[in-house]
């Protein structure tokens, strides 16, 4: 017996129509070993007319028209020129919309033309899951009957917009905004940033309306670095000597060429609100917050010239990157950073690069340590135009020569020099292997300052207790992998360390 | 330029998205380049914007925006659904306030104006998503009631017909006596519903004052029914197989049949059957050959053939009947009793089951019945 859902079911279950989430497989291939009949018939008028033709006593052809009714009703009953009446239903909605895939190609009234051979199989269909059965199946059916392939090669389907409290939206409930007037109020962009960046609540989504608050937020953020990197355009010379600029410049090449590797792995599998997070971290944090505050000249300073051509070309790749999740501003923005000869709808991506590990991780150090020393000036309370000397003690020296100069302005520190003893009177800090030692000509209090140490090595004391008790635990040593282990493990030996470091200090004051 | 103090995103949203249609980005033509497809899911052409519609385009827009700076042919479909309900509802509505009841019309005129209707509002959703910034390919909207679509659809039909999936049967099926048409299973959802539980004694036809006490939900149905059901094995009522009861208010003689479906612990083990007003009730009908009375009207009023409180509501009805046969004696006792009763997805109105003679889609084609369909019956 030949069944029409045949193909359907085996194209899906062997992955040549991919399924996201895949748990969507299961409730797709019960449904169709349970199939039951269709009834397609409906009492309306609007729609596709049965062509079904009667006569007086029920006797019926199947014809697409009158004359073609009475000829095969002849040739059936015998009956030459009969009196007959068209059905007077028409078909289910679905019966028309299954048709869709190869049909918005006319690829069934004009088969094989150039259109329908081109786009057909088509590439995603995204989809709520309540019409897996009255939709998505029977497409899938319709593309094997009448083109014998698949009508598109993956479905993704998207949960339910819930409101705040986990409830479907709905008129009735009043919970259900007005989405134009969004739009007229907060803008496109941001609204389409609100949407995505809602927390998932198993496959549905909770929606609220701060999300296109954070939206208008990141996007005012995006346009103050444009009006701040404008300002530059004023004033650039040519100054190569400033080797600050080019560790800035080199990381942020690899960071981009980082997020862009990651971007790929997250659209393959989906996960679009994860893109959008780490576009906007890339965006807010490492490009605001850090690189630009790497390469900004000092006050009434020139900025080099390459420098400022990186930073307008790094500006215009992360528009390019955020471009199909917020298109205008981002066309609008790539179009105020220089005078473009194309759009950004339809400039094409750079080839991805190797990424340099090393650079990025010196990166994370850098910053790393620019937090932990800003945090140690304010908890002693040293105010920002108060500078400092810089100790460091490493192994690292290297590493360290090439962010000095970023180091030095960013924490207001007046020298730097290497040391591979303590420093007396200063204040420690440590970050993974490396000691700081703060000098300042600021009268430290020492009472505060031992408050603050003993504080910090109390804290310390009890997280190593935790993670002795964790190490000491048979069952958690038995079942965890060895890289969690071994995680526990460097904890355990970075705060001995830090202990250790900080009972110094204290010895010392 | 003189770059504003905050970002414009109206006057850049008008000038970007006009720019864009001008230079016409979001167009496809097949070229050398690997395509990116997506068609759209088409929304209602009554539709208007809503969240569902953000989540859902916004992620399309994402996809073919990415794809068209990857060096792909990106093309993506637009188009409307012509949603038979609710394009209907739409345009009796506006019928309504220009004092026009679609009965008065022939169904020529009616899709005049439905045609009207769509031509003034229909597709204004497709205005909204240019709003949301989405980049379709506005020269390829597609409408499932244009004349090829319409016409494929139509071959399609007659094509699986002629192959043997589609036939025409007397059809149990939902029916919405609201929207006045049948729907899928998948448009039925069940819902637990507090009911009465009546008992009701059928007097035997037989010597003396001996009855047969049937629990039903339905008293509004004792109109349709053409047999009563017990057990066989069922000892309470081995002396009445073969034997005759009638129907309470109408006075029908009906048979006493047995079959193992029934469920002996269920109420009185006795089953009233009712073969155009419930499924069950049909299969057992055509099994055991029974009459087919139906009672009711496409709007859930009772008909003639129901010969008591005709033109009247079914919900109507069965109180007035549960009272008559109170009244009468025939009631013995109501008991509360709660169960899932089907409601139409669309309009809410508790789900009828119906005969009604439809073309129906099978998804495994039969070849007897094919030419038994194609034949005629």
């Amino acid at each position: 017996m030949k069944k029409i859902s045949g193909p359907a079911l085996s194209a899906v279950m062997e992955d040549d129509v991919k399924f996201y989430p895949s748990k969507f497989k299961n409730l797709y291939r019960h449904w169709m070993e349970n199939i039951k009949d269709w009834c397609i018939s409906r009492q309306l008028w609007w729609g596709h007319r049965i062509p079904a033709w009667y006569d007086n006593d029920g006797r019926f052809v199947v014809a697409a028209t009158e004359q073609e009714a009475k000829e095969l009703f002849s040739t059936q009953y015998g009956v030459n020129n009969a009196v007959l009446k068209q059905d007077e239903d028409c078909l289910d909605t679905w019966f028309s919309s299954w048709l869709w895939p190869f049909e918005v190609f006319k690829g069934y009234s004009n088969p094989n033309n150039k259109d329908v051979n081109y786009y057909y199989p088509t590439n995603t269909l995204v989809t709520a899951p309540e019409i897996i059965f009255f939709w998505v199946a029977r497409m899938i059916m319709a593309g094997y009957e009448y083109k014998g392939q698949k009508p598109f090669s993956e479905v993704y389907f998207t949960g339910i917009v819930r409101d705040k409290q986990g409830r479907k939206m709905s008129k009735s409930l009043g919970n259900s905004p007005d989405l134009l007037e969004m739009i007229d109020k907060d803008g496109a962009d941001a609204v389409r940033f609100g949407i995505m960046i809602s927390s998932p609540a198993g496959n549905d989504l909770m929606w609220d309306p701060s999300g296109n608050d954070q939206g208008r937020f990141f996007i005012n953020k995006m346009w103050n670095a444009l009006k701040l990197v404008k300002m530059w355009s004023l004033r650039q010379a040519q100054d190569d000597s400033l080797a600050a600029n080019n560790f800035a410049v080199e990381w942020f090449e690899n960071r981009l060429n980082e997020v862009r590797i990651q971007l790929d792995e997250q659209f393959r599998d989906f996960r679009l609100s994860e893109s959008l997070k780490t576009l906007y971290s890339l965006i807010w944090d490492d490009f605001c917050s850090w690189y630009l505050e790497w390469v900004k000249p000092g006050f009434e300073q020139p900025i080099d010239k390459g420098v400022y051509e990186k930073t307008i070309s790094f500006f215009e790749e992360l528009m390019q990157l955020l471009h199909p999740f917020l298109p205008f501003v981002t066309e609008e923005i790539y179009h105020q950073l220089k005078e473009q000869n194309d759009d950004l709808t339809v400039k094409q991506y750079p080839a991805v690069r190797t990424t340099g590990k090393t650079i990025l991780s010196d990166a994370i150090l850098l910053k790393e340590v620019i937090t932990a020393i800003r945090d140690a000036r304010n908890k002693n309370q040293l105010k920002p135009k108060d500078s400092i000397r810089l100790h460091v003690q490493t192994d690292n020296t290297d590493t360290y020569k090439a962010i000095e100069s970023i180091l030095l302005k960013q924490v207001n520190a007046e020298s730097v020099s290497y040391t591979s003893d303590s420093v007396v009177n200063s204040i420690t800090v440590v970050v993974q292997k490396d000691k700081f030692f703060i000098e300042t000509t600021t009268l430290l209090d020492t009472a505060s300052q031992k408050q603050q140490l003993q504080k910090d090595l109390d804290y310390l004391k009890g997280f190593l207790l935790s993670v002795e008790k964790k190490l000491g635990n048979e069952r958690f040593v038995q079942n965890a992998k060895p890289e969690v282990i071994e995680i526990e493990r460097k904890k355990k030996t970075d705060a001995e360390e830090k202990i250790k470091v900080i009972e110094n200090s204290l010895a010392a004051l | 330029m003189e770059l504003s103090k905050n970002f414009d995103h109206s006057a850049a949203e008008q000038k970007w998205y006009q720019h864009w249609l001008e230079k016409k980005y979001f167009h496809s033509e097949p070229d050398d380049r690997e395509p990116y497809t997506i068609v759209i899911p088409p929304p209602n052409v009554t539709g208007v914007l809503h969240m569902g519609h953000c989540l859902n385009n916004t992620i399309q827009d994402i996809l073919i925006r990415r794809a068209r700076m990857q060096g792909k042919n990106a093309c993506w479909v637009p188009g409307t659904d012509h949603a038979s309900i609710a394009t209907e509802a739409k345009v009796v509505q506006m019928l309504r306030e220009r004092g026009i009841a679609k009965s008065s019309l022939s169904r020529e005129d009616f899709l005049k104006y439905a045609w009207e209707w769509k031509e003034k509002y229909g597709g204004i959703i497709l205005q909204q998503l240019k709003k949301m910034g989405c980049s379709l390919d506005w020269e390829r909207t597609s409408f499932t009631m244009d004349p090829d679509y319409y016409q494929s659809v139509i071959s399609v039909f007659i094509d699986l017909y002629n192959k043997g999936y589609i036939y025409r049967g007397k059809r149990m099926i939902n029916w919405d006596v609201k929207a006045k048409t049948a729907l899928s299973d998948e448009e039925v959802i069940r819902k637990e519903t507090q009911q009465k539980l009546y008992h009701l004694r059928y007097k035997l036809d037989m010597p003396g004052d001996e009855y047969i006490v049937i629990a039903t939900v339905r008293p509004e149905t004792i109109m349709g029914d053409t047999a009563i059901c017990v057990h066989p094995d069922d000892e309470r009522y081995k002396h009445l197989h073969g034997k005759f009861a009638f129907v309470p208010l109408i006075d029908r003689r009906i048979p006493i049949i047995t079959d193992d479906y029934v469920t002996m612990e269920f109420g009185t083990g006795a089953l009233k059957v009712t073969p155009a007003h419930d499924s069950n009730d049909n299969q057992l009908g055509q099994k055991h050959n029974l009459d087919v009375v139906d009672i009711f009207n496409e709007d859930g009023t009772l008909n003639t053939e129901a010969q008591i409180y005709i033109g009247e509501d079914r919900f109507e009805a069965r109180k007035k009947i549960a009272k008559e046969l109170e009244e009468k004696g025939f009631l013995l006792k109501t008991e509360d009793y709660t169960s899932e009763v089907g409601y139409s997805e669309r309009t809410d109105a508790v789900v009828e089951p119906r005969l009604i003679s439809a073309m129906v889609g099978r998804y495994e084609k039969n070849i007897r019945t094919c030419i038994v369909c194609r034949y005629g019956r």
